[in-house]
């Protein structure tokens, strides 16, 4: 009852403010602002593209194969006479799907083990800390394509590889954050006040947690596409013929001489949707560093 | 001879917000060999004024005015000769000294580098300064490192030999701070630039240091600038004091002739401000408001918003400088009216200022409180100050106390480590006694990592205690999370940095209200609340929809006052009250928590490092020392003689605006907890100390009313302090009292 | 007493990485004997010849003894065999391991002696023309997928220009290309880490300090900052040693150097397991070993961090 409500009006009003700091940065800030709006542009591009684009992307017309860029093709057509436009277009759905639903994985593993490590301590954080390091003792990226290697190539492997492999981030910072809010005064003035555990934790521990894990899973988003990229290259994720722009990249390795567009077609796609992110998540995290905004308001 | 004249300084700074006039038209000499203090609150510009001096206040710019040093005007010369005068002709010492030496060179490097740059100021290079192996000259870093241990032993670092290759976390704060003193020395400076050189360190080390800096004036012929918000820093060493304001200088003088007949009335209002030791437990006077985020810079007195004696010509005019006296300057129009107020009964209270939070309608009959209390067991004990100086037979049983309350904590980092048999462990809080009375104030002082701070976390339960237990009226109760809600609201707290108590996310009637939400307050209840606490601790409702950063520090501590006392607690413990505000703003605040307490009754455990806080506050005083309550007893008593050592030295060593007497120094810091001296806990600071101090711990021993925990109370206590010190040892000793035994 | 403490858990976290590098194999789906008898033969095999099959290679053990033995061989240096080759797993491991190294501290030089004068620069520069551009240069770069960079790179210097060859090994201009391919990433990652780490630094009151001695700009800058605000970069380029790793494994694919990624990437297409768990043992092992060097340079960097306690 009023105590929801009061809970409520706070975390309302933490997310206006938090909006508002976001909104003052992006219109401040030009890098930040270009990364909106590629990410802006992807996702029409993502969800509209298909239905605009008019040629099929796994259509074969081996006659039009290895064609230079034109009107008819934009972008080309590769080894096999498919418009290289259009497997663009559609690989934008493949790479932003799979980034934001292995991140948003990431982010509920990682942040709950980060959370109960922090706040359980003793023994509890030990051992998960542990796992951690035992996980973080292999460069990601090796990890995941064993994973994804010894379950079969497929992008559906490659997504619960990335996923296993990209959580300890998460945990880590977030174990971070709970541990220096937990010793605020702050805090002790609430213990004092009799706030429960629970509500200790969602009013002034869980909010603090947010815009890291915020911060990071932006970027995140631009490793992961990195990533699956990556190993649909080296040929364990997506298979032919889906459109995935790792697996256009490797597909163009035979023509570098010939063909250049089929090779960089996609390596600048996935560069600016990298790139993107990383303004966006550069932006955020100047927008919400906590002490950038004092320093702002002190001056 | 004049060495430094800074005339009509101006010092900018470009913000998004628009310019930020830091310094706006302030002028300043300063002799060979004198000392002159820069007195202000924070944000008067004085240490933007240091930095123009030395050319370290980037990114503000000079736009106008000069600084000639020496016959050279420093706005006018390239970056590379201002660049030359520092460290050589300019040395300046800087507030912090843990935050000032680099943490990875050793200190004997970072002297050693001084040297460098006077050697040869033109010719460094990076090779030399890096001291690479084989290229760099093996003798002269020999000379140097000679030269460094030299140094050292001058500014008063004991076995410089040993601490030449110390780094600067090994060291002590104090001791820090006698190295940057080395640093600036090693450049052979005319002048030397203090900013603050003592605020970040503890009393006893702020005498000492301050006792330094003299001492060299008087020998090296250095003049000194010393800048600081403590007119008691100043006025214990300073020839000369100005005083700033709003990037002006609005006073200065010699140090006395601005102590004994101070014009402006800002300087009276700053002197008036200073807790005393003989003003016992009146009402402060007090400046009115705040010093403003931001000074127009527009013509007018800058003080003229928060002066009694403002007018319309002062807000539209600038003052003229009027020489009032020999060598003595103020720049006012109304100095006339503020000399009339001289009568003996406003003196040094220029500012008749309404109490700041005076409240409106007494809480105990308020609407809220019978919501809040449904049960109505319990009423308020509005009885007025007791007579706490008196035995305990009268005082009643105990709110809160400790009985015989230990707290140590292990060092190792984690359990690996533990298991390892890393078991070296801190004794914060050893075997202590406390109570405190209903009605009462209690103070409890000592340095820092004295263990005040943990004892006020086991007394309000935010810790456990490792032995011993916490009564609350008469009953045991552990932490936080075991007490009831009703023990809960009955204690209330206080941290010492508004800033962080209060989380930064929430709005002010959020964290107001958050004791009210956990009781179950309904939300028309609490909004009722909110307001008439905002009221009582001197706030503007519209605070209650503000954010912490858009309040001053001051305004924030109210914020954290006003949910300590939410539920009507009958007990608040205050850690570090004011420590961290100005003394306009300490005055307010102290005259609120005697508003509170006479209002609603309030018992209060105040705990500071500041013994002038808790002389002004406390009816009783209990002394820490090293996690042990080393003396204790009625305020005045305690105060005005000591019986033990720790004590006397702690209060000889606040600088004082009314002494110049040479007092004992204690040396040495604070010895850590972990490794506790054997016997007396004080015996290796101690200036009594014989040989028994350090074998026989000492009992308590009773003197006039007094708990003192020393082999010599009773010497102690009958040698007085320094008020008595034109006859300090011709004093008969006070018979013992036996009444609290 | 720290150095013993980080040694203990180097060797915790190492046996666990052991324990997941066995356990990795025991994801395939179905019978894993089954699946590599058909890749190895091409057809079905019989109930036989699988069964003969386990028996040869322990699996019919239970896990942890099959675990036990693989990791009591394989400290004395036995990885096992091979399935398709029939040479030691050791045997490939010390063929294939110096191509990467020589690939890792390539880049690693590459990325270094780009990144950190580029850092202090735009630190010192703050806010001017010269820190937007090394900012957005280094976005990209750390935008760039290293293999495409690697293409483009074989294009322009190899196809186009002739300068340096499109693959394989030899001598050192086979490196330049892979290591300006693999480094630049990492010197994008290392400059902005540079370049944060200086702007925390630069407004310290140490660093105002040595100005207010007399110290020249650039003593002040490199002597004092820098050596500060190297000591988070440290941490991070030990760490920054899984991203040479990680794309080791994709650059030793385009340039089609015979690596550990290589070998890898070929024994995981095989399930080749016994190779795939010595590739990720070794790899796990410089790593952590790495890392645990780094932290004992920490030392040097920072005083206040002492092996012989905790910290402070």
């Amino acid at each position: 009852m009023s105590v929801l409500e009061d809970a409520r009006d706070g975390d309302g009003a933490g997310r206006r403010q938090v909006g508002r700091a976001i909104v003052g940065h992006l219109r401040h800030n030009p890098f930040t602002s270009a990364g909106g709006i590629i990410v802006v542009v992807l996702g029409v591009v993502a969800i509209v593209g298909p239905v605009v684009v008019p040629h099929d992307p796994t259509t074969q017309t081996l006659q039009n194969r290895l064609q230079a860029p034109s009107l008819v093709h934009p972008l080309g057509t590769d080894q096999l006479g498919r418009d290289v436009l259009a497997r663009i277009v559609y690989g934008a759905r493949y790479s932003l799907g799979i980034a934001l639903l292995v991140t948003a994985i990431r982010v509920v593993i990682g942040t709950g083990v980060g959370l109960v490590a922090g706040y359980a301590g003793g023994w509890i954080d030990e051992i998960l800390m542990r796992l951690v390091d035992i996980q973080l003792a292999f460069p990601g990226l090796v990890l995941a394509l064993v994973v994804a290697g010894i379950l079969g190539p497929s992008l559906r492997n490659v997504m619960i590889a990335l996923a296993v492999v990209g959580w300890t981030t998460y945990a880590r910072v977030v174990r971070g954050s709970v541990l220096s809010i937990r010793e605020r005064e702050y805090v002790a003035a609430a213990k004092l006040a009799g706030t429960p555990r629970r509500r200790l934790f969602r009013r002034h521990l869980l909010p603090n947690v947010v815009n890291p894990v915020l911060v990071i899973a932006t970027l995140n988003l631009g490793t992961v596409i990195l990533a699956t990229a990556g190993l649909s290259f080296i040929g364990l994720g997506a298979q032919p013929p889906t459109p995935e722009w790792g697996t256009m990249l490797s597909d163009g390795r035979n023509h570098l001489r010939s063909a250049w567009w089929i090779v960089n077609a996609p390596g600048v796609a996935i560069m600016l949707t990298v790139l993107g992110f990383n303004l966006l998540g550069d932006g955020l995290r100047d927008a919400l560093d906590p002490r950038q905004q004092t320093k702002l308001e002190e001056v | 001879m004049t060495l430094l004249t800074v005339d009509n300084l101006h010092t900018r700074f470009e913000t998004n917000d628009g310019v930020v006039r830091a310094v706006d038209g302030a002028s300043l000499t300063i002799d060979r060999g004198e000392i002159v203090g820069l007195v202000g609150e924070s944000g008067s510009g004085k240490s933007v004024l240091a930095r123009s001096i030395v050319g370290l206040h980037s990114p503000g710019r000079i736009v106008e005015g000069a600084i000639d040093f020496d016959g050279v005007d420093l706005t006018d010369v390239s970056a590379s000769t201002r660049e030359r005068y520092r460290g050589t002709d300019i040395a300046m010492v800087f507030q912090d000294p843990t935050a000032t030496l680099n943490p990875v060179f050793d200190v004997g490097e970072q002297i050693a580098e001084s040297l460098r740059v006077h050697d040869d100021s033109s010719g460094q290079s990076l090779l030399d300064f890096c001291h690479v192996p084989l290229v760099s000259d093996r003798s002269r870093w020999r000379r140097h490192r000679e030269r460094a241990i030299e140094l050292m032993d001058q500014v008063g670092i004991a076995d410089p030999e040993d601490r030449v290759d110390a780094y600067p976390h090994e060291l002590s704060g104090g001791m820090c701070q006698r190295a940057m003193l080395a640093i600036a020395l090693a450049g052979d400076p005319d002048l030397l630039i203090a900013d603050e050189p003592t605020t970040a360190l503890d009393t006893t080390t702020q005498a000492r240091i301050l006792d330094q800096l003299r001492e060299l004036a008087a020998e090296t012929d250095t003049a000194v600038l010393v800048i600081s918000h403590d007119f008691g820093v100043v006025a214990d060493c300073c020839d000369r004091v100005a005083v700033m304001y709003g990037g002006e200088i609005v006073e200065r003088g010699p140090t006395d002739r601005l102590l004994e007949s101070p014009e402006h009335p800002y300087t009276r209002g700053l002197l008036s401000c200073l807790l005393r030791a003989d003003d016992g437990r009146d009402r402060l006077p007090t400046i009115d408001g705040t010093v403003p985020e931001r000074f127009d810079g527009g013509p007018g007195c800058p003080f003229a918003s928060r002066c009694s004696y403002g007018t319309d010509d002062c807000e539209r005019r600038d003052p003229a400088v009027r020489t009032v006296g020999p060598d003595h300057e103020v720049a006012c129009h109304e100095l006339e009216a503020v000399r009339a107020d001289d009568s003996p009964a406003a003196a040094g209270s220029p500012s008749e200022s309404t109490p700041p939070g005076r409240p409106r309608a007494d809480p105990s009959e308020s609407v809220t409180r019978d919501r809040a209390r449904a049960d109505g067991s319990r009423t308020i004990d509005a009885r007025g100050r007791s007579g706490s100086a008196g035995g305990s037979a009268d005082r009643g049983d105990p709110i809160l106390e400790a009985r015989g309350v230990t707290r140590t904590y292990d060092l190792a980092d984690s359990a690996i480590q533990r298991a390892f048999g890393d078991s070296r462990t801190l004794r914060a809080v050893d075997g202590v006694n406390l109570a405190v009375y209903p009605g009462e104030t209690v103070g409890l002082v000592g340095e820092s990592a004295s263990g005040k701070s943990t004892l006020a976390k086991l007394l309000t339960g935010l810790e456990a205690p490792s032995t011993g237990e916490v009564r609350f009226d008469g009953e045991p109760v552990g932490t936080v999370a075991d007490r009831t809600a009703d023990q809960l609201a009955d204690v209330g707290v206080v941290f010492q940095n508004p800033q962080g108590s209060i989380n930064p996310r929430q709005r002010v009637r959020e964290t107001i209200a958050e004791p009210l939400l956990e009781r179950g307050w309904d939300s028309e209840c609490r909004r009722e609340r909110v307001r008439e606490l905002l009221d009582l601790v001197g706030l503007a409702e519209r605070y209650g929809s503000r954010r912490p950063h858009q309040l001053s520090g001051g305004q924030l501590q109210r914020v954290a006052i006003a949910r300590a006392i939410a539920l009507e607690p009958r007990v608040v413990v205050f850690d570090e009250p004011v420590s961290a505000l100005d003394v306009s703003v300490r005055a307010q605040l102290l005259n609120l928590l005697a508003d509170l307490q006479r209002r609603l009754g309030l018992t209060y455990l105040v705990i500071s490092h500041d013994l002038d806080v808790v002389r002004h506050v406390a009816d009783r005083v209990a002394v820490m020392y090293l996690g042990e309550i080393v003396e204790r007893g009625p305020a005045e008593r305690v105060f005005d003689r000591p019986s033990h050592p720790y004590t006397a030295a702690l209060l000889e060593a606040v600088p004082r605006i009314d002494d110049g007497t040479d007092a004992t120094r204690l040396e040495g810091p604070i010895p850590s907890g972990v490794d506790v001296p054997s016997g007396c806990r004080f015996h290796p600071r101690c200036p009594i100390a014989e040989p028994v101090c350090e074998t026989d711990e000492p009992d308590s021993v009773a003197v006039g009313g007094v708990d003192s925990h020393c082999h010599f109370a009773q010497q102690v206590a009958s040698r007085g302090v320094t008020e008595d010190s034109e006859s300090p040892r011709d004093q008969s000793p006070d018979p013992p009292d036996t009444t609290t035994r | 007493m720290y150095l013993l403490y980080r040694s203990l858990t180097a060797t915790v976290v190492l046996l666990g990485a052991s324990v997941l590098t066995f356990g990795l194999v025991y994801l395939t789906p179905g019978d894993s004997a089954e699946t590599i008898l058909i890749q190895q033969t091409g057809h079905q095999p019989s109930q036989e010849a699988v069964e003969s099959f386990r028996e040869e290679e322990g699996l019919n053990e239970p896990i942890p003894v099959q675990f036990v033995d693989w990791l009591g061989s394989a400290l004395q240096g036995d990885l096992g065999q091979s399935y398709y080759s029939n040479r030691a797993v050791t045997e490939l491991l010390v063929q294939h391991l110096p191509a990467t190294i020589e690939l890792a501290v390539a880049s690693m030089a590459v990325a270094l002696l780009v990144a950190i004068p580029t850092g202090v620069a735009s630190a010192v520069h703050h806010g001017s023309s010269i820190d937007a551009g090394s900012q957005l240069v280094a976005l990209v770069g750390v935008s760039m997928p290293n293999f495409w960079l690697g293409y483009l790179l074989i294009i322009v210097f190899a196809l186009t220009l002739d300068l340096f060859p499109v693959a394989g090994t030899g001598g050192l201009s086979h490196l330049v290309l892979p290591a300006i391919a693999l480094g630049t990433g990492m010197a994008a990652i290392v400059m902005r880490l540079v370049r944060t780490s200086m702007l925390e630094v630069i407004d310290r009151e140490y660093v105002d300090g040595a100005r207010a001695k007399g110290l020249r700009g650039r003593i002040v800058v490199y002597k004092h900052a820098l050596r500060n605000a190297l000591i988070p970069v440290v941490t991070v380029i030990g760490l920054q040693f899984a991203f040479v790793l990680n794309g080791a494994v994709v650059i030793e694919v385009v340039f089609q150097r015979p690596g550990l990624g290589t070998l890898l990437v070929d024994a995981i297409f095989a399930r080749d397991y016994p190779v795939v768990q010595g590739v990720v043992l070794v790899i796990a092992v410089l790593f952590v070993v790495t890392n645990f060097l780094v932290d004992l340079t920490y030392h040097y960097l920072d005083p206040r961090i002492s092996l012989g306690g905790g910290t402070r």
